[in-house]
């Protein structure tokens, strides 16, 4: 065996072992968060409820609502997202930034509406998640919608964006229970492609009354300023840029591209979920 | 939508045609169901 000091060469240094490539499911994985995460939350306890109650009343009536709302949240969403990407604001931010003094008195009133209809909204989630849990029979629901928001509000407080990140993301897994519903339920596949194509309104108080309840939970305002407020969050955790999160003006093209790419991934994987 | 649209700010990520329709569409379409809301609590 012919060793360096045998040639009198410098040693060559054994080459490094090749970094192990994530699997093209892992690489998914870390490309959703902030779209994934601000999609899924529109499904929350509160909008479960409204629709559970549009298919109480209505069966497939009100499907034909998908068909046309879900284009036009994506698109949103996305135009949200790219104001975050494009500026490194969140969408308060621009508004105090660039709107007059009348406009954003109006955008004030506006936001003080949005946090009384979130802070009920928060509520019924809260006592929502108690009743899911004492249908399980898990104990009383007052004691599991104190736990959950002791839990939530612990997890804001103590974890870091990334913690948060991670949590949400495991707990958008549970969607995925709905789609294995549908292996168990006995679905006439049929109506319901007939319902979502060949919209049937019917003109009574009670079917236009879930018409606008089921639009006001799909296209949720307060998705808007999450879904700008989250994606600014993780562009302030990213390596690049400091605690200041980089606009895409300030990145390679190639950077730019990439992350307007996986950003816009993501948003509409969160909406189709 | 305004602000997607500001040239200055956003620069070449400003909103197109396509996301333009789509958000508009969504704002007429919210101010309807806000608008619907209003009535039946007014009960007009």
């Amino acid at each position: 065996m012919t060793t360096s000091a045998d040639t009198g060469k410098a040693p060559v240094p054994a080459a490094a072992p090749r970094a192990a490539q994530p699997s093209r499911l892992r690489r998914v994985w870390d490309t959703l968060g902030p779209g994934l995460v601000t999609g899924a939350s529109d499904d929350d306890p509160s909008g479960i409820a409204t629709y559970a109650q549009a298919g109480a009343q209505f069966g497939f009536g009100l499907l034909w609502t998908a068909l046309i709302t879900l284009p036009l949240m994506m698109a949103v969403q996305e135009i949200c997202d790219r104001t975050a990407l494009a500026t490194g604001k969140t969408l308060g931010e621009l508004a105090r930034a660039h709107f007059g003094q009348w406009a954003r008195a109006c955008i004030g009133v506006l936001i003080v509406a949005l946090v009384v209809a979130n802070t009920l909204n928060i509520a019924a989630d809260l006592v929502a998640i108690g009743s899911g849990m004492a249908l399980l029979h898990a104990g009383p629901s007052w004691l599991w919608a104190l736990i959950a928001g002791a839990a939530i509000t612990a997890l804001i407080f103590l974890g870091g964006f990334t913690r948060i990140q991670q949590v949400f993301k495991l707990l958008c897994l549970s969607l995925l229970s709905y789609v294995a519903v549908l292996f168990f339920a006995a679905v006439r596949w049929k109506t319901v492609g007939l319902d979502t194509l060949v919209p049937h309104v019917t003109w009574s108080r009670a079917y236009l009354s879930l018409l606008v309840a089921v639009l006001g939970t799909t296209i949720s305002p307060y998705l808007f300023f999450w879904q700008t407020a989250n994606r600014v969050e993780e562009m302030r955790a990213e390596d690049t840029g400091g605690d200041s999160p980089l606009p895409l003006a300030r990145r390679t093209t190639l950077g730019a591209k990439g992350k307007t790419r996986s950003s816009r991934f993501d948003v509409f994987t969160g909406m189709r979920s | 939508m305004i602000i997607a649209r500001n040239r200055p700010l956003m620069g070449e990520n400003r909103n197109g045609g396509l996301a333009a329709a789509l958000g508009w569409a969504t704002v007429a379409l919210m101010t309807a169901a806000a608008a619907a809301v209003i009535i039946s609590l007014t009960g007009a």
